[in-house]
């Protein structure tokens, strides 16, 4: 038995070690001279600060990750690129030099020592068969709501007339910045100084109607696009690929070849970014449904929410940075989830409901943080008013809903529902205000088991007791 | 022997073992104590959310009552583990079988006992969740009984494990010690498969106030790939996977992936209990 015993052992572990094994090879190709005297090579770049570079086929990318074009690039060691499925991400193939940074681990591109476009036609492969070729066309990335808002990628005759708006808003704004500091503002300085000597003159206050209005600075316009460049368009659905660039002829460019996997989301919902109106400053992020807004005791916080889409993390990471050759290896079993970037602000409402009842209807709205005055620290959060003179000139400290729970009893939940009051999927979450006073009990509860049994222990030796026969 | 027979036999075998077994105070101690233990970590909950003021949790409830299953999964099956091998070794196994009892029912007797003290232990848990939700307002959610089901198909896996180990070992000792062996390797792999794969790969950074990718030493690099390749095989082997399973699925609101979970559940336990009888012909009822 012993020996079957050890045996089963002996497998067991010979298992483990082999699956290890198996994937440290992976990473271990045997070492041969040549291996060996690149080492020497790279170790004596290292040290001296001065990588070797190599002359590559390389990626140039511009995924779609979520809430921003990513920029990035895979160079010959990263075999297998990763796209998220049914959206436009750009691809362009490019000559430059690569080298390894050790400091942290990953290829770098020397775009600025040499950098040459290939031209040719973008083949995508599924089961061995063409199923795509994609032809190299303009493409560009505009921005709504200025460099910090949402990116839109545009291609073909849309990246042409995307770019043009925006070199046309930018004439417009530089021709009225000049025609404020070559016109307004002087002649409003002039007024100033005319008024001025007046009263100076004088005496007398001038007539309301007479002060000058300020001129008002040119804005900046809201609306920003990068130059046109030339890639390729790709939006595939989830799958595995091969990718490959041809030439005119047909013929395949050497080292173009990579495989593509192409994945979906796993769950998509509301995220809400919570922020306590005591730490409102320590704001944090709710994303999973299954989550609850746990309370200790009667608070006010502010919500801002914005959809999301969970992902695997393998995929994702290795999507953003295929120029790290270590990063997120071993995560292809987890998950997190990817803010999409678009708000829900105005018309959409948060809706607080008690017991399934709807009790409050909470709007999207500015508030401001004003400090306590003197040297010790405090704020109060108030509603920000533009037409408070005490605002003037200040910009709101952050949006969000405002949540102000009116009983400690009963069972709360939130949900965010759109002008025309559905329900918005993923956006519900529990409320529970949570009770600390009564923690001994936690302690107390578990003896109950021991009491049980102990109740049947004596009950079975009463039994046996009434069993014996009476003498 | 006929069926109607050996129904009659695990009947009879089985209610007898039952009745040892709760009039016992073994799996009461052990359930006071596994309740006493995921006490703290409610405590710890309740502590965190109370010093945050507001925050934002899974079910609190979820994990310690997930343990506790866990606990008493592994509990039961080192009983099971036991249960053959004792009578075996003792010679008591040899007499039973001069009776109308053969290896079938012998086996599914002995795993129909301690699936009845698992059910009632899971009972007893579940009042004690329920007050101690009542006690904190942390919340009972439905996910908790749905959790309770997926339990008792996990708990009969661990429970049909034991039994396997039980009836190919002649001696209880080597049994126990087969069996902690397991448990502890099982154990070992699913709290670091969930530590490994709950480290955050971005941090906040407070100098530039965003959140930066985190970089990990090489090494945990490779535990996390080694990890991930083993769990191709561990899945499939570790009962307490198969509970894992299930549970995402229960936070993922996936239904058929829930089902499908048990079902697995109910194939690996009848597979184990098959291998259990087998086993158990081959070494015979003799010390």
């Amino acid at each position: 038995m012993r020996t079957v015993i050890k045996t089963a052992l002996l497998i067991l572990l010979n298992l483990i070690l082999i699956s290890a094994l198996t994937e440290a090879q992976s990473y271990v190709d045997p070492i041969t001279d040549e291996d060996y005297k690149q080492w020497q090579d790279t170790n004596e770049e290292v040290k001296s600060g001065q990588p070797k570079k190599e002359r590559q086929l390389v990626y140039a990318i511009n995924p779609y990750v979520g809430m921003e074009y990513a920029d990035t690039f895979a160079p010959q060691q990263a075999q297998t690129l990763y796209l998220i499925e049914n959206i436009d991400h750009v691809i362009r193939l490019k000559y430059t030099d690569v080298y390894y940074w050790p400091i942290t681990g990953e290829y770098m591109a020397d775009w600025s020592s040499y950098s040459q476009d290939i031209q040719g036609k973008l083949e995508i492969i599924k089961d061995g068969k063409v199923i795509d070729t994609l032809e190299l066309d303009d493409y560009t990335v505009f921005f709504i709501g200025g460099l910090g808002g949402t990116q839109v990628l545009a291609v073909g005759e849309k990246a042409v007339e995307a770019y043009d708006l925006w070199e046309e808003l930018f004439t417009q704004y530089q021709e009225e910045v000049v025609y404020y500091n070559q016109v307004l503002l002087p002649q409003y300085n002039a007024d100033v100084n005319r008024i001025t000597a007046e009263y100076n003159k004088t005496g007398l206050p001038v007539p309301e109607d007479e002060v000058p209005t300020e001129p008002r600075i040119p804005q900046i316009p809201d609306y920003f696009a990068l130059p046109t460049n030339k890639g390729f368009a790709v939006n595939l659905p989830a799958g595995r690929y091969q990718i490959r660039l041809v030439d005119e002829e047909g013929q395949v460019i050497p080292d173009s070849q990579k495989n593509l996997v192409v994945f979906a989301q796993r769950r998509e919902g509301v995220g809400y970014l919570m922020r306590p109106g005591d730490k409102w400053t320590m704001d944090f992020n709710s994303t999973d449904s299954s989550q609850a807004v746990y309370l200790n005791g009667h608070q006010v916080f502010y919500v801002e929410a914005y959809n999301a889409a969970e992902y695997n993390r393998y995929y994702y990471l290795r999507m953003t940075f295929p120029q790290r050759p270590l990063f997120a290896q071993g995560s292809e079993g987890a998950w997190f989830w990817v803010s999409l970037g678009t708000y829900y602000t105005d018309p959409y409402r948060l809706q607080i409901l008690l017991d399934g009842k709807v009790v409050q209807e909470v709007s999207y709205k500015p508030y401001y943080v004003r400090q306590t005055g003197g040297g010790s620290l405090g704020y109060t959060i108030i509603d920000y008013d533009p037409t408070n003179p005490d605002l003037v000139y200040r910009d709101p400290s952050f949006y969000g809903y405002k949540i102000n729970l009116q009983s400690d009893k009963g069972s709360y939940s939130m949900r965010l529902v759109d002008a025309d009051g559905n329900v918005i999927p993923g956006s519900e979450r529990v409320i529970r205000l949570v009770r600390n006073d009564r923690v001994w009990l936690l302690f107390v509860i578990p003896f109950l088991p021991l009491i049980c049994g102990n109740g049947l222990f004596i009950y079975r030796r009463r039994l046996k007791l009434k069993a014996k026969p009476t003498v | 022997m006929n069926w109607l027979m050996r129904l009659n036999s695990i009947k009879v075998q089985s209610r007898r073992d039952i009745k040892s077994s709760i009039y016992s105070m073994g799996i009461y101690v052990v359930l006071t104590a596994v309740l006493l233990l995921t006490s703290y970590q409610l405590r710890g909950n309740l502590f965190a959310i109370s010093e945050a003021r507001v925050s934002v949790l899974p079910n609190p409830m979820l994990n310690p009552f997930f343990y506790t299953m866990v606990l008493l999964a592994v509990y039961l099956g080192l009983c099971s583990a036991m249960s053959i091998s004792k009578e075996r070794d003792l010679g008591t196994l040899e007499v039973l079988f001069y009776g109308p009892v053969d290896s079938i029912s012998y086996v599914i007797a002995k795993y129909l006992q301690q699936m009845l003290v698992f059910v009632i232990a899971i009972l007893l848990s579940v009042v004690n969740f329920y007050l101690a939700s009542l006690a904190t307002n942390l919340g009972f959610t439905p996910d908790i009984w749905r959790l309770m089901l997926l339990a008792i198909f996990v708990g009969s896996g661990m429970i049909s494990f034991g039994i396997l180990l039980s009836s190919l070992n002649k001696k209880i000792t080597i049994s126990v010690i087969v069996f902690l062996v397991f448990a502890l390797i099982f154990l070992a792999f699913w709290f670091a498969n969930i530590w490994i794969s709950s480290l955050t790969v971005y941090e906040y950074d407070p100098q530039t106030q965003r959140e930066v990718l985190k970089e990990f030493p090489a090494y945990y690099v490779y535990i996390r790939v080694i990890l991930d390749k083993l769990n191709i095989f561990m899945k499939w082997i570790s009962p307490i996977q198969y509970f894992q399973r299930g549970y995402t699925a229960l936070v993922l609101k996936s239904t058929t992936q829930y089902w499908l979970n048990i079902l697995s559940s109910v194939v690996y336990s009848a597979v184990l209990l098959i291998l259990s009888i087998v086993g158990f012909n081959r070494k015979g009822v003799k010390r």
